[in-house]
């Protein structure tokens, strides 16, 4: 008979003293200012903070909910505050080249007050210019530059005129030009007089026209020249008055913005195109609405001005404490990078530096940014778009349109902003390894990785410091405090949630959310504290919503749909156990499996794996089982062994090898010919030496088999056989325990299949002696008979008829 | 009754039409007075018969005012371009009068364009003409406005190349008889009209406040509400200056307003850059 005792009720489950937590509720317990169970994950935030270097941008890896964000922000805030205030930035026509607009950075909080300096600037030209262009002195001098040209052609004319009249000819206007005619009497002419003409006087008037007419081409050739100058002249004139008008007003914003360079060279093309485009605002802007098919049209002049001379505040730091600490939630290549924007005019979709839109990289410029890595990489172009700008330093917008070349609309190449700013990425574990193995941009640019622990090892201290963060908790989301028996249950649930009763979990994101169902279930019993049965109850609530699943199990058992022996014994057959992870929940149930064997060339088949059921994990397990079998019974003759397993009624994949060491306990059982108990379940994976090992999921798994026990009625010989190594993992249910407690119930920890065989079984397992024989009726020596039968007749199946012996030779 | 109610009603507007856009300007003007006044437009196309001539001679040459080239011109051309003149300023007229509803005729003359005015000028009321045609012209009043100056035309309406718009109306009262004429003229032509202003040329306070009074009183009759320019002493040129810092669309003027004198009137017309409507 096995000598393994079950475990003692004290070793399923470990319980908090409320004692030892030396509070009455969690309003006494100070602030926690330290984090909690990282410290390998906060040393490695503080390290890459500090350190300013390229490509020091930071990875958080770690499971959800382990609270990497807010750690990750009460450290940025943190440094933040000690850091100076970012600069603004703004974008500003560039006049030279319109779809290139220029960056500006200006002091904090200096960004604003130049958009509105700029635009009263523009308010006051409005009223400047006109009045310029309206003096009189204005007027008098255009119009006497006006006159000036006119007595230049009408002199130019008039001299020719009087010569033409002194030779009896006159200036005729043409339809599309002067020609000179021959007068006799004022008139012009006619082609008969003209006939009627002695020869000398026809030849006189040709030689006259001749010269006259050169005279003509001559002045004629002068007119385009003479109106180029006086229009030079007329804008030089404007010039002046433009300048008069607006040179005070430039005056006045460059004696604010002396000490900016930048500023003052805008302030410089400004001038400059105030001067060019001095018409904008001499004609009125008010007038008749433009309409166009009777659609009123937004007034494309109205805002021209301000358009082209105003300043579009990008990033505003006014008012802010240090440097920026930015988190965007939707971190599109658009909502990162920044972009264009469009306006829709008259079917036309036009953009200028107005329209460009900061993203979170400009916002974050000189501080830190906190992203989403799930997210980021889930948004087409966003991580390249990112990557991009880290590597060069620098924000160059530009639309996904124009990257890909989908949109060949007139768009804009604002000027690149120098980008400084510390990029801090949060995410899974395996987005971590999957962009460090194949992106090699991540390595260089996600320096530093912040590793975030789900659990912390448990002990008295860990405790008083878990129940600190419990009250913080509750102190944030202003929940009804504590008391020290409803910490203690949490605590106790955090180490059954880290599935270790060593451990404590550190799932921040599920202790919360206990804390609040707990608070839930006390103010529903108007209670002032929270105590342990509110914690409890919001467990069972909890389990309760979300296992549905669970139940359709168990009820398929009791019902007998899904075939299950909890006494009696059988052959080949026995109870394994197996954990299956649904949302929220977790819950594991016994599975029956069994085992035949035959003659065969020593392989063991595992059906679930013939038929593509099986996990390669699952497979791997079975193999073992022929290794195990091969090396402890046929090393000197072949293993003419034919097993199939199977876990019977499993319609869905199997995987895991948690089942290996039930699949073994049931081929020995098959192979010796000898039953299995069936009040016993079995976990647990085996390795070719015989030895058990731990396995996942201990705590659901027995509590599965309980279950189903417990529908039937807890004789006092079920129970549980679970590897030795997972007696640490315990935190079973309190029924559980009871039961335990009660001898109605057991669990069994086992190091080698010896011990579990015995124990299901009831024969010894059987060891060697001197000669190498096991102990009559063992199980290892029907074991070892079963495969040398096996391979005797193995043997005769191979030779010829006539040389056959029969298997009792 | 008195000089201004002897105002012979303006019925008959001859305007003299040519290709250029001074010459559209002026129709324009002179379909909107003739709008105000229910007269009728007559329009008027003179075929220089110089430059036909001109055509005709053998060694005839243009030099093109754009181009700068010279080049033979040959009677079928000139023909043709004078009768597509002559066809656009119909149509122009055609389009400018039946937008302002009023009646219209146009014919065609050849001959000197002077002399065809003058002799068609003695049939009309008033006649309107642009300042100059020619885009080079040799004096602020082309030939035909100074010979249209010297002819016996009861009204002349000339206007110079048009910048810009400018609605504003003014007028130069002595108070006249023939200064009356021009008020109660201005009173039908600006009906509706609130910007008139009014040159009183008196030399003492008294007389001021007299013609400011008949003013006001003649004008209300109109639903006009003119401002006043008291002119204390008579100089052209600040007279001049004053009509245009006013930005003064049209000016209405006794040709013999004693107040002026008419070589104070001719020398106005020269100095100003408004439209002038020239009562004789």
């Amino acid at each position: 008979m096995s000598t393994i005792k079950p475990l003692p009720p004290e070793s399923l489950y470990q319980r908090v003293d409320p004692a030892t937590l030396a509070f009455k509720t969690t309003a006494e317990l100070a602030e926690l200012t330290d984090v909690i169970g990282q410290p390998r994950a906060t040393e490695a935030i503080q390290f890459g903070i500090g350190i300013v270097r390229d490509g020091y941008n930071l990875f958080v890896l770690g499971e959800p909910g382990t609270g990497k964000h807010s750690i990750v922000r009460r450290y940025l805030d943190e440094r933040a505050s000690q850091r100076p205030v970012a600069s603004d930035w703004c974008y500003v026509n560039n006049f030279d080249e319109p779809h290139r607009p220029r960056a500006l950075r200006l002091p904090p909080g200096r960004g604003v007050p130049f958009r509105q300096d700029m635009e009263r600037f523009v308010e006051d030209l409005r009223s400047a210019i006109p009045g310029a262009f309206e003096s009189e002195e204005y007027r008098a001098r255009r119009h006497e530059l006006e006159e000036e040209l006119k007595e230049r052609h009408e002199q130019a004319f008039s001299e020719l005129g009087r010569e033409a009249e002194a030779h009896d000819f006159v200036l005729v206007r043409t339809p599309t030009g002067m020609a000179l005619a021959p007068t006799r009497k004022g008139e012009v002419i006619s082609p008969a007089e003209f006939e009627k003409l002695p020869d000398e006087e026809q030849k006189r008037i040709g030689t006259v026209l001749e010269t006259l007419q050169e005279q003509l081409e001559k002045i004629v050739h002068q007119l385009p020249q003479w109106r180029r100058e006086a229009q030079q002249r007329l804008r030089d004139l404007d010039r002046d008055f433009v300048m008069s008008a607006v040179g005070h007003l430039i005056e006045e914003l460059r004696k604010r913005y002396a000490d900016l360079p930048d500023v003052l060279t805008h302030l410089e093309a400004v001038q400059e195109a105030v001067i060019e485009h001095a018409d904008d605002f001499r004609r009125g802007e008010e007038g008749a609405e433009i309409s166009f098919l009777g659609i009123p049209l937004p007034r494309a002049a109205a805002g021209a001005a301000q358009r082209r001379y105003g300043v579009n505040v990008l990033v505003d730091n006014s008012g802010a404490k240090g440097a920026p600490v930015v988190y965007t939630d939707e971190p599109s290549h658009p909502k990162l990078i920044g972009r264009v924007e469009h306006l829709a005019q008259m079917g036309a979709l036009i953009t200028d530096f107005t329209l460009i839109k900061a993203g979170a990289l400009h916002l974050a410029n000189g501080g830190y940014l906190i992203l989403d890595a799930r997210k980021l990489l889930m948004q087409p172009y966003a991580w390249e778009g990112l990557k991009r700008c880290l590597t060069a330093r620098a924000l160059r917008i530009e639309s996904l349109g124009q990257m890909l070349s989908l949109i060949s609309t007139v768009s804009l190449e604002p000027e690149p902003i120098p980008l400084d700013v510390k990029v801090v990425m949060l995410g899974d574990r395996f987005l971590y390894y999957l962009l460090y193995h194949y992106d090699p941009d991540f390595r260089e640019l996600f320096k530093v990785a912040a590793d975030f622990e789900e659990t912390m090892d448990r002990s008295p201290e860990a405790q008083q410091l878990h129940a600190r963060m419990l009250a913080d908790m509750v102190r944030r989301d202003d929940l009804l405090p504590f008391d020290s028996e409803a910490v203690a249950r949490v605590l106790e649930h955090g180490a059954r949630q880290a599935s270790d009763a060593q451990k404590l979990s550190l799932r921040m994101q599920d202790l919360v959310d206990l804390l609040r169902e707990s608070d839930y279930w006390a103010r529903s019993n108007q209670r002032e504290v929270v105590s342990a049965p509110d914690v409890q109850r919001a467990i069972d609530a909890r389990v309760r919503r979300a296992d549905r699943v669970r139940e359709k199990v168990q009820e398929g058992i009791r019902r007998g749909m899904l075939l299950l022996d909890t006494a009696g014994e059988q052959v080949g057959q026995v109870n394994a156990l197996s954990v299956v992870s649904l949302g929220e929940l977790d819950f594991g149930y016994p599975t029956r499996l069994t085992a035949r064997v035959r003659m065969g060339k020593g392989e063991v088949l595992d059906i679930q794996r013939e038929v593509e059921l099986g996990g390669p994990i699952h497979s791997k397990g079975v193999m073992i089982l022929a290794g195990f079998l091969g090396a402890r019974f046929a090393a000197d003759h072949p293993l003419a062994l034919s097993a199939t397993l199977v876990f019977e009624q499993t319609y869905g994949t199997v995987e895991g090898d948690s089942a290996s060491c039930a699949e073994l306990y049931a081929l020995l059982s098959a192979l010796a010919e000898v039953p299995i108990a069936q009040s016993l379940a079995i976990t647990g994976s085996v390795n070719q030496h015989g030895e058990v090992q731990p396995i996942g999921g201990v705590n659901e798994k027995i509590e599965g088999f309980f279950d189903v026990c417990a529908q039937r009625g807890l004789t006092g010989k079920q129970g549980v056989l679970i590897p030795q190594a997972n007696v640490q993992h315990l935190m079973l249910r309190h029924d559980v325990v009871d039961a335990c407690r009660q001898g109605r119930f057991h669990i069994y920890p086992v190091t080698d299949v010896d011990q579990g065989i015995e124990l299901l079984t009831g024969v010894p397992a059987g060891t060697r002696d001197s000669e190498g024989r096991f102990a009559e009726g063992s199980i290892n020596a029907r074991v070892e008979q079963r495969l040398l039968i096996l391979a005797e007749l193995a043997r005769l199946f191979g030779t010829p008829p006539e040389e056959h012996s029969g298997p009792e030779s | 009754m008195t000089l201004a109610q002897q105002l012979t009603p303006i019925r008959r507007i001859l305007v003299a039409l040519d290709a250029s856009r001074a010459s559209v300007d002026v129709l324009e003007a002179a379909a909107a007075m003739a709008a105000q006044l229910e007269a009728e437009l007559e329009g008027l196309y003179v075929e220089d018969i110089n430059l036909l001539r001109l055509a005709g001679l053998p060694f005839s040459r243009e030099v093109g005012l754009a181009s700068a080239r010279s080049r033979r011109v040959v009677s079928a051309d000139v023909g043709r371009a004078l009768r597509r003149e002559a066809e656009r300023a119909r149509h122009a007229l055609e389009v400018i009068a039946t937008r302002r509803q009023v009646h219209y005729s146009f014919r065609v003359a050849r001959g000197q364009v002077a002399a065809e005015l003058l002799a068609a000028a003695a049939q009309a009321d008033l006649v309107a003409l642009a300042t100059a045609s020619m885009e080079i012209r040799r004096t602020r009043l082309g030939s035909t406005a100074r010979a249209m100056l010297a002819s016996p035309a009861r009204a002349l309406l000339i206007l110079p190349p048009r910048e810009d718009a400018r609605a504003a109306l003014a007028i130069v009262y002595d108070g006249s008889p023939r200064a009356s004429q021009v008020l109660a003229l201005a009173g039908q032509i600006a009906h509706g009209t609130s910007a008139v202003t009014v040159f009183l040329l008196a030399d003492h306070p008294e007389e001021e406040q007299r013609q400011r009074a008949e003013v006001t009183r003649v004008l209300a009759g109109h639903g006009i509400r003119p401002e006043f320019e008291w002119v204390v002493e008579v100089d052209i040129a600040q007279l001049a200056r004053r009509v245009r810092e006013l930005r003064v669309g049209t000016l209405l003027v006794a040709e013999d307003c004693p107040g002026l004198g008419r070589a104070g009137v001719h020398e106005l017309l020269q100095a100003i850059d408004c439209a002038v409507l020239l009562l004789r």
